[in-house]
């Protein structure tokens, strides 16, 4: 009666060859059921990426399109170097205006025009020249107030007035006695050999869409020369994820949700801003986050050993859950880890309770094991400004590629940790969106703290498996400094 | 296709979950098939990488029943050749998780020790000492029923 231990394989093969049962009718319909709704799911996927790379070529177009208009302001001014021949010289002009209010603060009690420009000539030492500038700013500004208020050459002497009163106002000069706001009439007479008009009552402010054009024309020219930033970010962050699965893995995905919770962890990096236009920024660098997932109900055993007849079976852990498989260190034999205990199968997965259990001579303790997943990250934001002062608000929104640094597992045992393996079955590249808020306050004119709280999420799973897909993401706040150049 | 399933699951709700699971794979990968081989062999080898998955994503503290295993058990030819393939899959299916996969691969699939242990992580000295208690495991049942004169079905 006895046998070669091969008789054994050889008759379960043989029998086993052509054993058929038919499937449970059940099991057809379930996969006509996950094909239909996985067609769904493809399309609505389809839709959203073609949506995403709409959204993303009207957001170039859109910059391209602001950062074009510099240019064409620039274009136009060149065009007009300086003012027109029938006007041979330039508005005298002052380099700063803050420097000309303080000038105007204290020469305010200043009777007559006259006696203001003598004191502020004797200041400059510029004596009774003018200074003339060709191409300058200021004679963008007179350029550009004719054009606005006059587009015809001719009988320009008027406008030329109306266009040093806009100014006298905006510089906050008032000349003449006090109550009289009309012009200085021998700052006009520098316009050579033509009669001075006289103009229009002082009851009549000059044209405020001018002064608006001229500050815009002030704006342009700070963007024109600080476009660039440089910057530093770090930011407290809660990490979780989010859970989808096949239809047949409904009862892991609520068993993951209720054996694992989020965990705080902490990002940071370097970015690299660029300004195309008035309100709209485009920022990128290089950061490093860290987050991950925190096995609650885990248990570890270290009495495995020699003489434990099941030591050898138990050569490495396999901790479920629903990031990857933990694989601790084969070859390990006084450890052992595991993520859920699943019992009778009709009842599906049960915990045992308390703190501690016995099995198969192992004792097993109650304890947490903790996966962390670092992540270099290359984002690409737009960040768009709606509140433009010192204490600026602005939106953010865009996205980022997560390259896989490291994805290590840690038992936590009170306020020790220890390293017990590595998470496997990761992809290496991950797109993830963002989106946000964000104040910064300008220190200085080159200095900016920024605050910008945020909200990431993980586009693609981070895991491999086809069963259960897990797209983590994270909320923080940002804070950081920035040196604009 | 579901007799194979019950072969790698621990019971019949498993093997369901294997089957469909298995069969929702090769409705996605269909276009991967490029002829070579036969369509159920392509077939059986999702089934068998979906189980494996599966076994690999679960971890279970299996019970041995059997604690005093000895070595160099008498085996029972008859008993064995009297089993339908119906209770030899059961006899299969009270196997703890490892032993029962590599038992599968070794013995009814034909992979090699080398090729086990590359499939389930394990070394071959592991693949051999698993396969060595499968076999173990599944005389002493029979033995217990050839004994006890009760019929597995």
């Amino acid at each position: 009666m006895a046998l070669q231990k091969n008789h054994i394989d050889r008759t379960f093969r043989e029998k086993l060859k052509n054993f058929s049962d038919p499937a449970p009718q059940e099991v057809w319909e379930g996969v006509t059921g996950y094909l239909i709704q996985d067609r769904r799911r493809s399309r609505l996927f389809l839709f959203v990426r073609i949506a995403a790379s709409v959204a993303v070529i009207i957001s170039l177009g859109t910059a391209y399109l602001l950062l074009r208009n510099p240019s064409a302001i620039n274009r136009q001014a060149g065009e007009h170097t300086s003012i027109p021949a029938d006007t041979s010289a330039t508005v005298p002009v002052t380099e700063n205006r803050q420097a000309l209010l303080s000038e105007t603060r204290e020469t305010k009690s200043a009777k007559k025009g006259e006696e203001f420009m003598a004191a502020k000539d004797n200041r400059t030492g510029a004596g009774n020249n003018t200074r003339q500038k060709t191409g300058t700013n200021e004679e963008i500004k007179m350029s550009m107030l004719r054009q606005a208020v006059q587009p015809e050459e001719h009988n320009t002497q008027a406008y030329d007035l109306l266009a040093v009163t806009a100014m006298r106002e905006i510089q906050g000069i008032t000349s003449g006695s006090a109550g009289n706001d009309r012009p200085d009439m021998d700052r006009v007479s520098i316009l050579k050999e033509k009669p001075v008009y006289e103009i229009a009552a002082p009851s009549e402010k000059p044209d405020r869409d001018l002064i608006v054009l001229i500050d815009e024309n002030t704006e342009a020219n700070k963007i024109r020369s600080d476009r660039w930033a440089v910057g530093t970010q770090v930011s407290p962050v809660y990490s979780y994820r989010d859970l989808g699965s096949s239809a047949v893995k409904t009862d892991a995905l609520s068993y993951y949700n209720t054996a694992e919770s989020g965990m705080l962890a902490y990002a940071g990096g370097v970015n690299l801003s660029y300004l195309t236009s008035k309100r709209l920024t485009v920022q990128s660098g290089l950061y490093y986050s860290r987050m991950g997932i925190s096995i609650e109900h885990s248990y570890a055993s270290t009495n495995l050993g020699p003489g434990n007849i099941y030591s050898d079976a138990f050569q490495y852990s396999t901790i479920a859950n629903s990031s990857g498989q933990i694989r601790t260190g084969s070859g390990n034999i006084e450890s052992y880890y595991t993520s859920g205990w699943s019992g009778d199968k009709t009842e599906g997965h049960s915990m045992p309770a308390g703190e501690t259990f016995n099995q198969l001579n192992l004792q097993f303790n109650k304890s947490e094991i903790i996966q962390n997943f670092q992540y270099l990250e290359i984002p690409v934001i737009l960040k768009y400004k709606m509140i433009d002062r010192r204490l600026g608000f602005n939106l953010l929104g865009g996205m980022s590629t997560n390259l896989l640094l490291g994805s290590n597992a840690y038992l936590l045992n009170g306020n020790d940790k220890e390293k017990i393996g590595r998470t496997t079955d990761l992809k290496t590249v991950n797109y993830s969106s963002t989106v946000g808020m964000g104040m910064d306050y300008a220190l200085s004119s080159r200095f900016n703290l920024s605050l910008e709280p945020f909200f990431k999420y993980y586009l693609n799973s981070i895991n491999q498996s086809a069963d259960i897909k897990s797209r983590p993401y994270t909320f923080g706040v940002f804070s950081g400094i920035s040196f604009v150049f | 296709m579901f007799g194979l399933c019950q072969q790698y699951s621990n019971n019949y709700d498993d093997a369901k979950d294997i089957l469909q699971e298995g069969f929702i794979k090769v409705f996605q990968k269909l276009r991967q098939y490029d002829g070579r081989g036969s369509f159920e062999g392509w077939i059986r080898r999702i089934m068998i990488n979906t189980a494996l998955e599966r076994y690999r994503s679960e971890t279970h503290l299996y019970p041995l029943t059997d604690r005093d295993l000895k070595k160099d058990e008498l085996i029972y030819e008859e008993v064995f050749e009297s089993l339908s393939a119906r209770d030899l899959i059961r006899l299969m299916q009270e196997l703890p998780p490892r032993y029962r996969m590599v038992f599968n691969l070794y013995a009814i699939e034909g992979y090699s020790h080398k090729e086990v242990s590359d499939m389930l992580g394990i070394t071959v000295g592991t693949s051999k000492s698993n396969l060595s208690r499968a076999r173990q495991i599944l005389q002493d049942k029979v033995k217990r029923y050839y004994d006890s004169n009760e019929h597995i079905s």
